[in-house]
Formats: C-alpha cells, sequence, structure tokens
C-alpha cells in the first residue's frame, strides 16, 4: 500500500521543521492531494497515525484537503504554542539554524 | 496557535532523484519511458516482440521491476540486450531510488532506447516519477473497455496507450472503439496503439514510434 511510504514521507518533510522536543505541540500537518493523485486519504490519515503512534509526533493528525490535478503537498504545519512553561528550542528552517 | 507555511511536496525526495536519473538519461541521448499496466496486460510479451524488432537498428536495454523473481529480466536477456532486474519484495511500484541503483549496472552510453517495466500495478505508479521520459500505459483486451474510467490516474498521467491482445477481441466482451473513446475521456491527448504481441499485428507501428523518439531509424 503506497500510503505508507507517502506518510513516511510526510513525516520526514515534519520532522525538517519540528524537532522532537517540540514534536508534542504539532497538532496538524494539513496536506493537499489532488483528485488524480490516486490516493486514499482516509488510507493515508491511517498509516500517518500507525507510523506516529508511540513517537513523540503522536499528536499530530492530517488535515486533508482534496485539490485538482495529481498533487500531494503538506502545505502548513500546526502547532500549539504552550509547552507548560518549558523553555522551547527553536523550529528549524531546512538549510538554517532554526525559526 | 501557530501555522507554518512549508509547501512542500510530499515526494520530494523521490523527485530530486528522478530528477537526477533525467539528468543523467539527457547526458546520454536516451529515451525512456516507463511501461506501466495491471499484472497481466502484457508488459513483458510486448517488450519481448519490441526488442526482437528493434534490437538490430538501436541500442535497447531494459530494467524489470517485479514484486518476485527475476523472470522477466531473464526472458529479456535471452534476447541478447541489457536488462537489469529490480526485485522490491512487496513494493507495489518502483521509485526513483530504485532506478538510480539499477542504471548503476549498466552502460548508459552504449544505449539508445532505455525502458523501464514496472511492477504490475495500475495505481501506485502513476505517482511516481523515475526520471523517464514519459509513461506508456498497456491496456489489454481482456481487461474491459471501462478501464480507463476505473483508473484514471494512470491513463490521465501517461502519454501513450498500447492497448494489447487484440487477437483476442472476437472471443471477450470488449469493445475496442469505446475502450479508446473512455481512454480519450480521461486523457484527450493519448497517443494509442493496438497490437498483439502473439501474432506481432501493430508492433511495427509501436516500434516505429520508439525509433521516432530515439532519432534512430526503424526499417
Amino acid at each position: 500500500m503506497h500510503e505508507l511510504g507517502l506518510a513516511n514521507g510526510i513525516l520526514d518533510l515534519v520532522q525538517q521543521y519540528v524537532p522532537e522536543a517540540r514534536a508534542p505541540q504539532l497538532t496538524r500537518v494539513h496536506v493537499r492531494i489532488g483528485e488524480f493523485a490516486g490516493v486514499l486519504p482516509e488510507s493515508l490519515s491511517f498509516c500517518f497515525s500507525a507510523i506516529v503512534q508511540g513517537t513523540p509526533y503522536d499528536r499530530a493528525t492530517l488535515d486533508i484537503t482534496r485539490s485538482q490535478g495529481r498533487e500531494m503537498v503538506v502545505s502548513e504545519l500546526e502547532l500549539e504554542d504552550d509547552l507548560g512553561g518549558a523553555e522551547a528550542p527553536p523550529l528549524r528552517t531546512p538549510g538554517g539554524p532554526g525559526l | 496557535m501557530s501555522v507554518i507555511t512549508i509547501e512542500r511536496k510530499v515526494l520530494e525526495k523521490n523527485d530530486d532523484v528522478a530528477a537526477t536519473n533525467r539528468a543523467r538519461f539527457k547526458k546520454h541521448g536516451l529515451f525512456v519511458f516507463n511501461l506501466v499496466s495491471s499484472p497481466g496486460a502484457g508488459k513483458t510479451s510486448l517488450l519481448e516482440a519490441v526488442v526482437t524488432r528493434l534490437k538490430g537498428r538501436t541500442a535497447i536495454g531494459v530494467v524489470e521491476g517485479d514484486v518476485q523473481t527475476d523472470l522477466d529480466a531473464q526472458r529479456v536477456a535471452k534476447l541478447g540486450v541489457p536488462a537489469v532486474q529490480v526485485i522490491t519484495r512487496g513494493g507495489c511500484h518502483l521509485e526513483a531510488p530504485l532506478v538510480r541503483q539499477a542504471i548503476e549496472a549498466m552502460d548508459l552510453s552504449k544505449l539508445k532506447v532505455l525502458v523501464i517495466e514496472n511492477v504490475g500495478n495500475l495505481v501506485c505508479p502513476a505517482n511516481y516519477d523515475l526520471g523517464e521520459a514519459l509513461k506508456v500505459v498497456v491496456l489489454s483486451t481482456t481487461e474491459g473497455d471501462d478501464k480507463p474510467l476505473k483508473y484514471p490516474a494512470m491513463f490521465k498521467n501517461a502519454q501513450v496507450l498500447v492497448i494489447n491482445k487484440v487477437d483476442l477481441l472476437p472471443y471477450v466482451n470488449c469493445n475496442i472503439e469505446q475502450m479508446k473513446r473512455n481512454a480519450r475521456e480521461i486523457n484527450p491527448e493519448l497517443l494509442i496503439f493496438e497490437t498483439s504481441a502473439t501474432t506481432g499485428a501493430g508492433i511495427g507501428a509501436f516500434c516505429e514510434w520508439i525509433c521516432s523518439k530515439a532519432g534512430c531509424i526503424c526499417a
């Protein structure tokens, strides 16, 4: 089932921006899936939930929007601001030190 | 709450490797196509017919993708052309890194045409760029004329449709004209060939097209 591979691709992108120490803040990963991408959103959500289970990212769920064409894009990451008083390490900018 | 906009492609890693593959193919002046279909549509038999016809006229190589066994690579290699087998061990499609690995085992400088025969699957391979110039989808007359409507992503993403097993038309419930209409409803730009890998019907025309893309003489 290639949705599993796609879910891993999504997690890989997420980890480029959100280090593990801030992963509990990540609540939603917004994804656009084109109607001709041949992807079942329910399967993709299921696979993502399965691969983050038991990891620091396990609060995150996919928010999938259907779009035109065959795109598969991670558009936005949604994070809660509060880490319960803990000092938050910086988010990552791929190629840079942090946001 | 914070929202970070990232706008990154899910298959970015694959696409980066595909671009590298594509650059490598371009460097060697190769025409590369990705042959896709359901299991049993006749991809390998079609490839055997094409290789048999073209091997004296152009240098052709093959990357074979299968879940298990190297039977298809053996079939093609018997015809005297370089063939590398990729065994996915459960993977339902080829991905660009697998193709990159396969072409490491080939001397691309000696080839004019490279055919990547994908794992038999009419769904997943549609999403994965391997570095090819285009996708050729094979559909057999035994699969039903409504197949393009049921699997639109693949027919939308291909540039060429080969309707195979036309010799079986008298024995199957398939209206080939309706099949072509359905395919063009999904993708009006599809170039369509009708072939029988068994009888040889239509193979010449398909080979002429390959040669025209590869810049070689097919006669």
